[in-house]
């Protein structure tokens, strides 16, 4: 691939161009521990610069940047002269084995849409990097590139998956700094963000504006999703906090239990009871008929048809 | 919109195929032809997207395997009157007149006469087909409030277009179905379904509709987030939940107001209208229409009673 032989040389810092970040693809840039090793040991391994005046960096943006912060003034590089390609080739597979981020991972696809690359080149390495060869994502990829940083920070910090990447570009600018800053106060799971933006990103084109102020005074990523459903499933939530009530009045002790359908379409309900011997089973059926008498199991039997007592009442 | 490639390809495969239908909800036993697999319609809420996984639309040439394994399906089981359509995978109507593929199907079920063969459609283009109308083809239209159909069935006729088909097809001798499916809701559309069945009761002759479907929307949960990405308004009104077969549908209370509704303004037109539900559950059939429909077996002889009604002797 490489037309000239390449050379190792000790570079004076003044030589690169520091600010060209053509063939850029580390974020962030500033590594901590890095940094506390090239202090410690120096830049063990070589930059690659591309032979032009100044030097153009192709591999080695952070060591260049620790090397900036701790005032070293000659850089260990290995020289090559190659197009332009070939060094975001070989910027790409210099850092392939270390592992990109995500947003290294969208910066990698971004640069090779620019540069040209045809989409069998970029799917090539949009496998290597585990996603599938579809529009869709390298559609997802340029959005993360080209996002502003508190969103490819959130992305970093959080390791999104593209999934809740996708729910976060889909709101504009500003929505999504606002829920950024909700979100970076509390702690989640990916799986429990997803309902959250995916609640969002309903009611967003349901109503056209999201509740944040009243999400804004909750410290709970739990307490948010709960008001986001009321918002979004007010029934079902309705349903669900009088089925809760309508069994703690029911009062059962552990060993019986009431279910019904979570999405409230099944007309049935299951009672289970454990019991160990004659004496149990027949408390068991006692605190049943009790539950039966005071209405509570008929009550149980109108949530099934998606009934509220009080609105019956 | 990138074009969409069709296909021309005699298949050799089982192409005819009883519907599906969807876990623990009652079907109506329709048996689909997959003649055309892919639409240009492209509506909005449509499933094919989710179903389908090629982008290209497929056409099968091979008529004459179809019309033996539409034969075979007739005679392997005679207790019932099937129908049959090809309106399951596409649009039966949306490449016929270009293409003229349900011509030799319409001639098998005009000289079979044992079974119906209805054309399902929201493309009305019929006149190519008028010579080739008999009384064992049934041309339905799907119909909904043309606020929908100008924001969800975009590429679709509109709705003026659907009844005078239908009125087209009254006239030369053949029943009709009306199908509104989906049914969707959202701000002010219970006034917009007052109208719309207005209109089918000022146009078409109701004493010649054989059958009336009805169902709410329902979708896959993939399909959710495109109605998000595509910030679908209408689609997402409603409040929603999962069915026992996984996809999403209205909440149970909300299904039964509106079909009760919908249900109660067609037959306060025609008390003898036949109305079915598409894909629910034996109590929303309860207690939308007041009827006892179990399973899918007794939905079958309601069906098979009606054609009866309607044939006598002839089928």
């Amino acid at each position: 691939m490489y037309k000239k032989l390449m050379r190792l040389e000790y570079i004076p810092l003044e030589d690169i161009s520091i600010n060209d970040k053509t063939f850029c693809l580390s974020y962030p840039l500033f590594d901590e521990v890095l940094n506390e090793s090239i202090k410690d040991m120096g830049i063990l391994q070589p930059l690659i610069v591309n032979q032009t005046k100044p030097y153009t960096l192709v591999a080695g943006f952070k060591r260049l940047e620790s090397a900036v912060s701790l005032n070293i003034n000659k850089l260990p590089c290995i020289i090559v002269e190659v197009g332009q390609k070939d060094a975001m080739l070989m910027a790409i597979h210099d850092n392939l084995a270390r592992g990109f981020n995500m947003v290294e991972k969208a910066l990698c696809v971004d640069k090779m849409i620019q540069m040209g690359f045809n989409i069998d080149e970029i799917y090539n390495l949009m496998s290597i990097m585990g996603f599938g060869r579809h529009e869709s994502v390298i559609k997802s990829l340029i959005g993360i590139a080209c996002s502003e940083r508190s969103l490819k920070d959130f992305i970093i910090n959080h390791k999104l998956s593209m999934k809740n990447i996708d729910y976060l570009l889909w709101f504009d600018f500003q929505e999504r700094d606002e829920i950024i800053n909700l979100l970076s106060r509390v702690s989640f799971t990916d799986s429990l963000l997803r309902e959250i933006l995916q609640l969002l990103s309903i009611i967003k084109v349901k109503k056209g504006i999201l509740p944040l102020d009243e999400l804004n005074r909750l410290g709970d990523a739990y307490e948010i999703r709960k008001i986001l459903k009321r918002f979004v499933n007010p029934v079902i939530t309705s349903l669900e906090e009088e089925f809760k009530r309508i069994r703690n009045l029911c009062s059962f002790p552990k060993n019986i239990n009431i279910k019904i359908d979570p999405f409230f379409e099944k007309e049935y309900i299951d009672i289970v009871i454990k019991v160990k011997d004659k004496v149990d089973l027949e408390d068991a059926i006692k605190k049943i008929d009790n539950a039966l008498k005071k209405g509570y199991v008929e009550d149980i039997f109108g949530i099934t048809k998606n009934r509220i007592k009080r609105d019956r009442d | 919109m990138a074009l969409r490639k069709i296909e021309l390809k005699e298949i050799e495969t089982d192409a005819v195929r009883a519907c599906p239908g969807t876990k623990n909800h009652i079907c109506c036993g329709y048996k689909t032809i997959d003649l055309i697999e892919g639409c240009l319609l492209s509506c909005s809420y449509c499933i094919l997207k989710h179903y389908l996984k090629s982008h290209e639309i497929r056409i099968n040439t091979n008529i004459k395997s179809i019309i033996s394994q539409i034969d075979k399906t007739i005679e392997d089981d005679k207790h019932h009157i099937w129908r049959f359509g090809t309106g399951e995978l596409s649009d039966s109507l949306v490449f016929d007149r270009k293409y003229r593929l349900n011509q030799p199907l319409m001639d098998y079920f005009g000289e079979k006469k044992k079974a119906l063969f209805e054309l399902k459609s929201k493309w009305a283009q019929i006149d190519h087909l008028k010579p080739f109308l008999n009384r064992f083809i049934v041309v339905s239209f799907s119909l909904a409030p043309q606020n929908i159909i100008e924001r969800e069935e975009r590429r679709s006729s509109p709705l003026y277009k659907r009844l005078k088909a239908l009125k087209k097809a009254q006239d030369s001798g053949c029943y009709v179905g009306l199908h509104l499916d989906p049914i969707i809701i959202y701000e002010g559309f219970e006034k917009d379904y007052y109208y719309l069945v207005e209109d089918i009761g000022r146009i078409i002759d109701l004493e010649r509709v054989l059958w009336i479907s009805l169902g709410l929307l329902r979708f896959p949960p993939k399909m959710l987030d495109i109605f998000i990405k595509e910030k679908r308004k209408n689609l997402l009104y409603g409040e929603f939940t999962r069915g026992e077969d996984g996809k999403y549908r209205y909440i149970k209370s909300e299904r039964i107001r509106v079909y009760k509704m919908v249900y109660d303004l067609l037959k306060n037109k025609n008390s003898g209208l036949f109305i079915y539900l598409c894909m629910e559950r034996e109590d929303v059939w309860r207690e939308s229409t007041g009827l006892i429909v179990r399973d899918t077996e007794e939905l079958i002889s309601f069906f098979d009673k009606r054609i009866k009604d309607f044939y006598g002797g002839e089928l």
